[in-house]
């Protein structure tokens, strides 16, 4: 096949969709009319894609209907406020600074994680991520939908600072900051009048109801610079836990529905502990952060994948989120990671305890 | 972008109004089903698939704020939720079936999957033409499949599948045109079938 021959096989699809430039689609057109393979070729392409729009479909069948109705109203009857319960009587932490973890899991060994200090009892949050490009090219919801809905669904065993001395204090003293560029123009601008004002911005937050905080502008994403979008779910680590105990292997943690009643947080509390997964093949790495830094961090990991009631972030975008995640007001510290060595498929879990 | 009424019932939808949310979906119902067969190969899985999609959106609808296409977060939804099934399609106590799959390179590679009624459009009336491409389908890379089912089934365009898979036009544009070529290569034998 000629130089030109194999020029016009690689813009066969785009010039059957109609995308070409006309002077690309007039340079295909005319190899193709002196090129009898070629057009063939392009008559085998189109054949296919004509098949693949008459294959056969699947009709919406009556029983499908019922089931999705069962389970629309278990799902809007099922909000239990188990979390919420726990909450509303935690009492005596010194949970003015809910701290948000983010690890990186062990998938092999999940080693149970540092107990932190009652000064500042952490949230818990591991990133999943992965390596794959399928897993890279499959997160895509957008900041602005599920992506911020995530946590107001999964993440009720976050509690934003609540009102108080110590909540105070530690939100007078992580005076928001711009955030990095990954985190855009919204994030920033919201940062920037915030600052000189964190104790009223934090109250504001205070008074939001969940779907308030969702509401709010979502950061732009590596969508922006044409990189995968980010999204982000939480759940509650306990809530897997105590299933996990009886179902050792279970693969993946239900997130509990957020109680329509819950809305702003009263308090925090609890320990910190690495969630369980039987994922495989990670290194751990924890994150604190600030209950103040949360929403930020989250939006950083907004549209990726879910896996295993955790994200799958793709390995070539994990530096630049750690560098974002590092350079947020209210981010505390990390732990290093135990082992150097990353295998081949890397998971972070995001999720909270 | 919406419609009154498809916001006047987003508005519903939010406030937890079950009917409202099943009129919403009506249109896309078809399409999401229809997506997640492409995708998982067989009628179980897709409706269960299907369902968890609807039942997910209708979770998080109290924050979709209606700046970007619903059909749009549908799609995303759905795209996630089948790699989850794919992902979990491995289980130990079913046999495991060993298939050609071929990947982004267009190479042939051995895959072992779950043996669960994986037989793509079983008892369906199909031309030959038919029953090779989906057989040929199922072969491709689930990120090859995935565009090709988004264009060429569901027919949505480049820019749409940008925004569903969180991606460029240009990446889209070159993984229509390699899903395309592999399924040339795979369907090589029964090129005929498909010259008009």
């Amino acid at each position: 096949m000629s130089k030109a021959s194999n020029h016009v096989k690689e813009q066969l699809s785009a010039y059957i969709d109609d995308v070409l430039s006309d002077e690309e689609r007039a340079l295909v057109e005319k190899e193709l009319a002196s090129c009898a393979t070629c057009r063939e070729n392009a008559d085998f392409m189109s054949g296919i894609i004509n098949t693949a729009k008459s294959l056969p479909e699947l009709d919406i069948t009556e029983d499908f209907r019922v089931g999705l109705r069962e389970r629309l109203e278990q799902e809007k009857t099922a909000k239990v406020p188990v979390r919420w319960s726990y909450w509303r009587y935690v009492s005596g932490f010194a949970a003015a600074a809910a701290v948000l973890v983010l690890s990186v899991i062990t998938l092999n060994s999940l080693p149970e994680h540092l107990e932190l200090t009652s000064e500042t009892d952490p949230k818990q949050v591991t990133i999943n991520r992965g390596l794959s490009t399928e897993l890279r090219e499959s997160g895509g919801i957008e900041p602005d939908s599920i992506a911020s809905a995530a946590p107001t669904e999964e993440a009720h065993g976050i509690i934003y600072s609540a009102a108080g001395e110590k909540a105070e204090a530690a939100q007078n003293t992580s005076a928001p900051a711009s955030l990095p560029e990954m985190a855009t123009a919204p994030r920033n601008e919201n940062n920037q009048k915030a600052e000189g004002q964190t104790a009223e911005k934090i109250t504001a937050t205070d008074d939001k109801t969940f779907t308030d905080i969702a509401e709010e502008p979502a950061l732009e994403t590596a969508d922006e610079k044409g990189g995968v979008p980010m999204r982000t779910s939480l759940y509650d680590t306990n809530q897997q836990s105590s299933t996990d105990a009886a179902a050792a292997d279970s693969e993946t943690a239900t997130p509990a529905a957020v109680p329509e009643s819950m809305k702003a947080s009263t308090g925090v509390g609890g320990s910190a502990h690495l969630a369980r997964t039987n994922t495989q093949q990670a290194e751990a790495i924890c994150y604190y952060f600030s209950p103040e830094a949360l929403e930020s961090a989250r939006q950083l990991l907004v549209a990726y994948p879910e896996e295993d009631g955790g994200f799958i972030v793709p390995e070539e975008s994990l530096p630049a989120i750690q560098e974002s995640l590092e350079a947020l007001p209210g981010y505390i510290r990390r732990t290093m990671p135990e082992q150097e060595t990353i295998s081949s498929e890397i998971k972070m879990m995001l999720c909270v305890e | 972008m919406k419609t009154v009424s498809e916001q006047e019932l987003l508005a519903c939808c939010k406030e937890g109004d079950i009917d409202a949310f099943e009129q919403l979906i009506e249109a896309y119902q078809g399409k999401i089903l229809n997506y997640c067969y492409r995708m998982l190969g067989n009628r179980s899985d897709a409706e269960d698939a299907a369902q968890e999609v609807f039942v997910k959106v209708f979770r998080f609808i109290k924050s979709f704020s209606g700046q970007s296409s619903f059909s749009t977060w549908l799609y995303k939804v759905a795209s996630n939720v089948c790699l989850d099934f794919l992902r979990k399609s491995k289980r130990p106590d079913h046999a495991t079936v060993s298939l050609n799959q071929v990947n982004s390179e267009g190479e042939e590679f051995s895959l072992s999957l779950e043996d669960n009624t994986y037989a793509p459009y079983q008892n369906v009336q199909m031309t030959e033409a038919q029953r090779a491409l989906a057989a040929a389908l199922d072969k491709l890379s689930p990120e090859h499949k995935k565009v090709i089912v988004l264009r060429d089934i569901e027919g949505l365009s480049y820019e749409e599948i940008a925004r569903i898979l969180g991606t460029a036009e240009g990446t889209v544009k070159s993984r229509i045109n390699r899903g395309r070529q592999t399924l040339q290569k795979l369907l090589e034998k029964d090129r005929e079938l498909f010259l008009i």
